[in-house]
């Protein structure tokens, strides 16, 4: 949203009944922070009403345009916010909470769909307040609290001392599935720093727009990985016929086997995944400097090669599990003149499950690529995304590196609405790179990369 | 548009000033007494001012609600005004001594506005989804909840104890002493103002999505229509005293309908361009098809429906126009503005 900057910011609170919205809501208004803040709270809102800037709302969600979803507002908030402009004194923020069971998009479009709304407010951010202990017995069975989850700049993950730092690890990452780009903060009684929740500019294509999206457990673009230490040697991989006419995989370089290098690595070959691959028939020596080497399995057996470009320890990331196809990985030794081939294990092996089991999960996909786009190529692909998976994916965001363009591209779109523009010129010495995160529910990463793919410049 | 004569505008004094004050805040609404000798003022801090309207000299001045004025209206038979607040309350007032003769208070903390019977029998009055009928000693003489959303709109029809809400959903009709409502004209869109002809032939509902819809009264299924095509929302809605026009801002421009008895459905309608900046106040002069219009930018406007050919007769005061209210003779309008000027004007018709 491009509006004027006098505008006055506004944060969208959502979460469950009893997650801390009320606590939080009356900790704003008590605290002695020398801003005027309103707070729209929902029709069963609990925060003082003889306070004059607590206002209550009804919730009328209606439709823009007939039956379209992503036209869908909140009539009772356009009102509301008419009549807050009537005051001598401007307010610095708006705070507008949700009831626990609303779905946070009707508010958000509000400020992209109203003419008058947008021009004097901006959405600052979707903040989400989430009970670390109850919020089990909802992420998986409720629409709504996987909604609120997904819409969210912020998370609050409130009474963390009510679970143990291994429950509190487990929901985070369950969490950073669902939504790769939040900002995740541990509170306990809702407490938390206004500077963290107000004036985020999560919307604003003009503020600083940084992207950093985290991938979690869950979303893995690969099901196995195996540490070896490779000699300066040339290895053959056999593989037979398997679930897949192909299969993908990646070779990462380690310093040593350490977990935070292991982390890292796995983290590059996500970012490798997501990178053009180079398709290879069986015979043809394998690249392994960072590279997806996506082998062709046309045979009922075949072998391929490779030599590590230096010899050391890597991890090699594949598509899926080796056994699935019956890998094989041999050492070539001479001795005496003569070729043997003997069996490499793994010192050290992992395997990432996949996330397909429940059909409406709510998943975040993440690009990260350094090469130039289309312009025109990725104006398709996102008439495409707005035209036939808008209601699926719930927001996104990206910064791109277009081709022939000295300007990095920003853009972002919750649901239909979207918005996009050249933000500033890429700084010298800068990497040019493409990030892109999605967020919403059936996302089929294999397609929204294959579709970014057709984008890249040759 | 001429820019040229704008510019000149903006320069110029206002030749049509009587008098004016400064009231140092956003003025949320005016009313005039019904013998047009006082002017009430109401601002968005809850204080409520009374002038002389001839010599513009400040008679009284009370704080009238706690937190934010919603609204004033002044009963059309009685020396008495009624104003609704942010404070849960709606206040009865006499408009001679500003003594408070009635306090009501009210389970919604937003009473937007009450609209007094045309008799000044009774007013009803918008709080949140509920709408209450009181006698004019403020008695209530009957609740009615079975609004989906907050009433935007309510309108009384003449000679009769008969009145119309619009919300969320649709449009119902109430008679006074009755215990539900007597029509209820289905519509699923959200509404933003209701305006009921004096004839009492239509009652037309300004939408969110930039429509007008009219119910034919008396409705029967499927007889209501639409105007579109409007670039803006439609918050102000007016007919003149005859019915036959209608008048609907759109963004800058004013759009008006003919109706004389029949709906205007494939009509031109009559447009008057001369604001640059959004619309926010325009009615018609009693008994005439003359306009008093203000924008965003502080221009007020006087136009004539009949003489479209009359252009760019007004003045400029600065800041957004937040209220503008004719006098019950039609000879002066009242402008009040954000950063509160109250400015009392000899209309030019």
């Amino acid at each position: 949203m491009m509006e004027n900057k006098n505008s006055i910011p506004v944060t969208v609170l959502t979460g469950f009944l009893g997650s801390g919205k009320t606590t939080l809501l009356n900790k704003i208004l008590s605290e002695n922070h020398g801003k005027k803040i309103a707070v729209i709270e929902n029709e069963f809102g609990e925060v003082g009403v003889d306070n004059e800037l607590v206002i209550g709302a009804d919730e009328e969600i209606f439709e823009m345009n007939n039956g379209c979803i992503c036209c869908t507002v909140r009539g009772d908030l356009i009102r509301i916010l008419d009549q807050l402009l009537k005051r001598k004194d401007k307010l610095d923020y708006i705070i507008v909470e949700t009831t626990g069971m609303a779905n946070p998009a009707p508010v958000a479009q509000t400020f992209w769909v109203d003419d008058e709304i947008k021009d004097k407010y901006s959405l600052d951010a979707i903040v989400t307040i989430v009970d670390a202990k109850h919020v089990w017995l909802h992420i998986d069975e409720s629409a709504e609290c996987k909604e609120q989850i997904a819409f969210a700049d912020v998370i609050l993950l409130n009474k963390t001392d009510l679970v143990s730092a291994e429950e509190l690890v487990k929901l985070e990452k369950r969490i950073k599935s669902m939504n790769a780009n939040a900002k995740i903060h541990k509170t306990q009684n809702a407490d938390i720093d206004l500077e963290h929740i107000l004036n985020i500019q999560a919307f604003d294509l003009d503020a600083k727009i940084e992207l950093n999206p985290e991938f979690a457990v869950e979303e893995y673009p690969y099901e196995w990985m195996g540490i070896y230490d490779f000699a300066d040697a040339e290895y053959q991989i056999n593989m037979k016929e398997g679930p897949d006419p192909s299969f993908d995989l990646c070779f990462v370089k380690l310093a040593d086997t350490s977990e935070a290098v292991i982390t890292k690595a796995q983290k590059q070959a996500i970012k490798t995944f997501a990178m053009e691959s180079k398709t290879l028939k069986a015979e043809k020596f394998i690249n392994t400097n960072n590279t997806l080497n996506t082998l062709l399995i046309e045979n009922e057996s075949q072998t391929f090669y490779f030599r590590p470009h230096k010899a050391g320890i890597y991890a090699v990331f594949t598509q899926h599990g080796p056994e699935e196809f019956n890998l094989e990985l041999t050492v070539k030794n001479t001795k005496n003149g003569v070729p043997t081939f003997e069996n490499v294990e793994p010192t050290l092996t992992d395997e990432f499950a996949h996330n397909h089991e429940h059909d409406d999960i709510i998943s975040s996909v993440g690009i990260e690529d350094t090469h130039e786009l289309s312009i025109q190529k990725v104006n398709e692909w996102i008439s495409y995304l707005l035209r036939e998976k808008a209601i699926d994916i719930f927001r996104m965001k990206g910064i791109l590196n277009i081709a022939g363009n000295d300007d990095r591209f920003v853009f972002q779109g919750v649901h239909m609405l979207f918005d996009a523009k050249a933000d500033r010129k890429w700084k010298p010495g800068e990497t040019r790179k493409n990030q892109i995160i999605f967020i919403g529910k059936n996302l089929n990463r294999e397609e929204l990369l294959a579709k970014y793919k057709k984008c890249i410049v040759k | 548009m001429d820019y040229q004569r704008l510019k000149q505008i903006a320069n110029a004094p206002n030749e049509y000033e009587v008098w004016s004050d400064y009231l140092n805040d956003y003025v949320i609404d005016l009313a005039w007494s019904n013998d047009a000798k006082k002017i009430i003022a109401g601002t968005a801090s809850g204080k409520v001012t009374l002038y002389d309207a001839e010599t513009g000299k400040l008679l009284n001045e009370i704080s009238a609600h706690q937190n934010g004025l919603m609204s004033i209206a002044v009963s059309p038979s009685k020396n008495i005004f009624v104003t609704t607040g942010q404070d849960a309350t709606i206040n009865m007032w006499n408009i001679d001594t500003l003594e408070l003769l009635n306090n009501i208070a009210s389970n919604s903390q937003w009473v937007n506005f009450v609209e007094w019977s045309k008799d000044g029998k009774y007013f009803t009055s918008s709080e949140g989804k509920v709408v209450r009928v009181f006698n004019e000693a403020g008695d209530i003489i009957n609740t009615f909840d079975q609004h989906e959303s907050t009433v935007c709109g309510i309108q009384w029809k003449q000679d009769s104890y008969v009145f119309a809400t619009a919300c969320y959903g649709g449009v119902r009709l109430f008679e006074v002493g009755r215990e539900k409502d007597i029509n209820f004209f289905e519509w699923s869109n959200s509404m933003l103002s209701l305006s009921w002809s004096p004839d009492g032939k239509f009652i037309g509902c300004g939408t969110q999505d930039s429509r007008v819809h009219f119910f034919p009264v008396p409705y029967e299924n499927g007889s209501d229509f639409e105007m579109s095509g409007y670039n803006g929302k439609v918050k102000l809605m007016d007919w003149t005293t005859d019915s036959k026009y209608f008048l609907t801002n759109c963004w800058n421009e004013i759009v008006i309908w003919k109706f004389a008895g029949k709906s205007p459905q494939g009509q031109v309608p009559i447009s008057i361009n001369t604001h640059v900046e959004r619309i926010t106040q325009v009615s018609f002069q009693k008994n005439s098809a003359c306009i008093a219009s203000g924008d965003e930018m502080g221009f007020v406007f006087f136009h004539d429906t009949e003489k479209p050919s009359i252009k760019n007769i007004g003045t400029c005061l600065s800041q957004e126009i937040s209220k503008l209210c004719w006098s019950p003779d039609g000879l002066n309008l009242a402008a009040s503005t954000a950063d509160g000027k109250l400015v009392i004007m000899r209309t030019p018709f």
